[in-house]
């Protein structure tokens, strides 16, 4: 492919540049200019990576963990609520609705809704940022899932119904066979969403829920390259696979 | 009900009857607001990068589609393509800072095939005049968006058999180019380049790492406006958030009184 087409060389080296100019940074000490590789030293990076309070793997597992919980939550929502929504008399009003917060930019959002956050004592907590990520995510699972309700899975349902299903044996047996594949798309594009999350994040956590992004951040800000870069690296890996994944098992069978 | 609360919180604040500087209803918030030069520019501003970055994102990704064609959704160039999607816009805008500085990736390059000898005479593109290390780091995550986007349509809309029509009538390829291939495309994406041109109006990482203090994107604006120490200036914070969201709000129900927003399923 490659002797055919050479534009393809450069197209794959502009690709990947992100991956290996980040690696390239994460794993050195320093880079002074007018050098063009970064130079190991010493492992001090690697030290504060797994020590202390810049421990990246705490930061990496709460990450993951407020993730997780905003996708299967908003996941699970979403797909019953779109179902209401694809069905009721005003839908296209309420799928509207659904953009709103959806379209927004999250920091102003974010910065409107603090108050109420203060309120409830969420604010600068674990538990604030992921029902201010669930607040953005919802409705973005709410759009997506419409859609798929209206591709003619209700007719399934209702033929199971007609055969004498349950309302139990007819989720179970056909409507989330039939979802699956969307169900995990869902979840791969909400847990991206609230993965890449800064803004919002930033704001309600007051910079006290320390996440991947939250980090990238504040290392920037205090000009270590190396750690920002560390940091990104862990960032840019789960959603690479999960998009693979998505790529290579799920849409495949689409 | 989030968003309703939100907004009603905010037209308190920003009219005098909610928060700390609360001292009775007043509209003189808003009218500081839309009598400064600030927030006009940070509105401008705003439009300014979206307009450049939507036009260009768009028309380079046409470009990307028409060459690349099926390759980007069966080859092995359509996992590669998934990659700046998988990007953060903040690593995004870190990679960008990294390598269009002055001390950067391409200083580094320039001066090691001698075309400069001290940092200072590269330009750099980060927190530049015309923002074009905003705008460059903003065309990279559209394009590769809008090629998958546009690829995509490509194939369901059976453009290729569009394309033998048109040509066993008579058309010439550039014709066929113009008048079928690329309004279809257009036509099909048109509510989501839009939505993306709304993303790119609120953006905030990208302006935020690689932007000059003035002018300031308006998310960036707004944001600083409610992280400043002088309680004052909270008011018009919120005044300029809501300002904000209207304009967000009416961009999204003209487009769905246009039956652009929502497809039919």
């Amino acid at each position: 492919m490659f002797k055919k087409r050479p534009k393809f060389v450069v197209l794959w080296i502009c690709l990947i540049f992100p991956i290996l100019f980040l690696g390239m940074l994460a794993f050195s000490s320093t880079w002074r200019f007018p050098t063009l590789i970064p130079e190991f030293k010493d492992n001090s990076n690697f030290e504060l990576m797994v020590s202390g309070d810049a421990s990246f793997v705490m930061i990496f597992l709460r990450s993951v963990l407020i993730s997780i919980t905003v996708a299967i939550v908003s996941v699970a929502t979403g797909f019953f609520i779109a179902k209401v929504i694809a069905f009721h008399k005003k839908r296209n009003l309420l799928l509207l609705l659904a953009y709103f917060p959806f379209a927004l930019s999250p920091v102003v959002f974010a910065a409107c809704l603090n108050y109420f956050f203060t309120l409830f004592l969420l604010s600068g907590t674990t538990p604030g940022v992921m029902i201010a990520q669930f607040i953005i995510v919802f409705p973005y699972a709410i759009i997506l899932f419409n859609s798929h309700w209206g591709s003619g899975i209700i007719a399934y349902e209702q033929s199971a119904a007609t055969l004498g299903g349950n309302a139990v044996q007819r989720f179970f047996r056909v409507t989330l066979p039939l979802s699956k594949n969307m169900l995990l798309i869902g979840f791969f594009q909400c847990f991206i969403i609230s993965w890449f999350e800064f803004g919002l994040t930033n704001f309600i956590g007051m910079g006290q829920v320390k996440t991947l992004t939250v980090k990238v951040f504040q290392y920037i800000g205090e000009a270590n390259i190396h750690l920002a870069a560390m940091s990104s690296l862990l960032l840019v890996i789960p959603p690479l696979l999960l998009l693979w994944a998505n790529k290579k098992f799920v849409l495949r069978n689409y | 009900m989030p968003l309703l609360l939100a907004v009603i919180y905010a037209a308190l604040n920003a009219t005098g009857l909610a928060g700390i500087d609360a001292h009775g209803f007043t509209l003189n918030t808003f009218i500081t607001v839309l009598s400064s030069s600030n927030f006009y520019t940070s509105f401008g501003f705003s439009i300014y990068i979206t307009l450049i970055v939507i036009i260009i994102a768009v028309a380079l990704a046409l470009w990307g589609t028409l060459t690349l064609k099926k390759d980007v959704l069966h080859g092995r160039i359509s996992y590669l393509l998934y990659v700046p999607l998988a990007v953060p816009v903040i690593v995004a805008a870190f990679i960008s800072f990294q390598s269009l500085g002055q001390s950067g990736l391409i200083s580094r390059i320039l001066y090691a095939f001698n075309l400069i000898s001290d940092p200072s005479q590269f330009a750099g593109f980060v927190n530049d005049p015309l923002s074009i290390g905003i705008i460059f780091t903003q065309i990279i995550i559209a394009s590769a968006f809008f090629v998958i986007l546009f690829s995509t349509i490509y194939e369901n809309e059976n453009v290729d058999r569009l394309h033998s029509v048109s040509s066993s009538l008579g058309s010439n390829h550039k014709t066929t180019l113009i008048k079928v291939i690329i309004p279809v495309l257009i036509k099909k994406a048109i509510p989501s380049i839009i939505l993306y041109a709304i993303f790119v109006f609120g953006s905030y990482e990208i302006p935020l790492l690689l932007g000059r203090q003035d002018p300031q994107m308006i998310s960036v604006a707004i944001a600083r406006k409610f992280q400043l120490y002088n309680l004052h200036d909270v008011p018009v914070a919120y005044a300029m958030a809501l300002l904000y969201t209207i304009f967000v709000i009416t961009c999204l129900i003209i487009l769905f009184r246009k039956k652009k927003l929502i497809h039919d399923v």
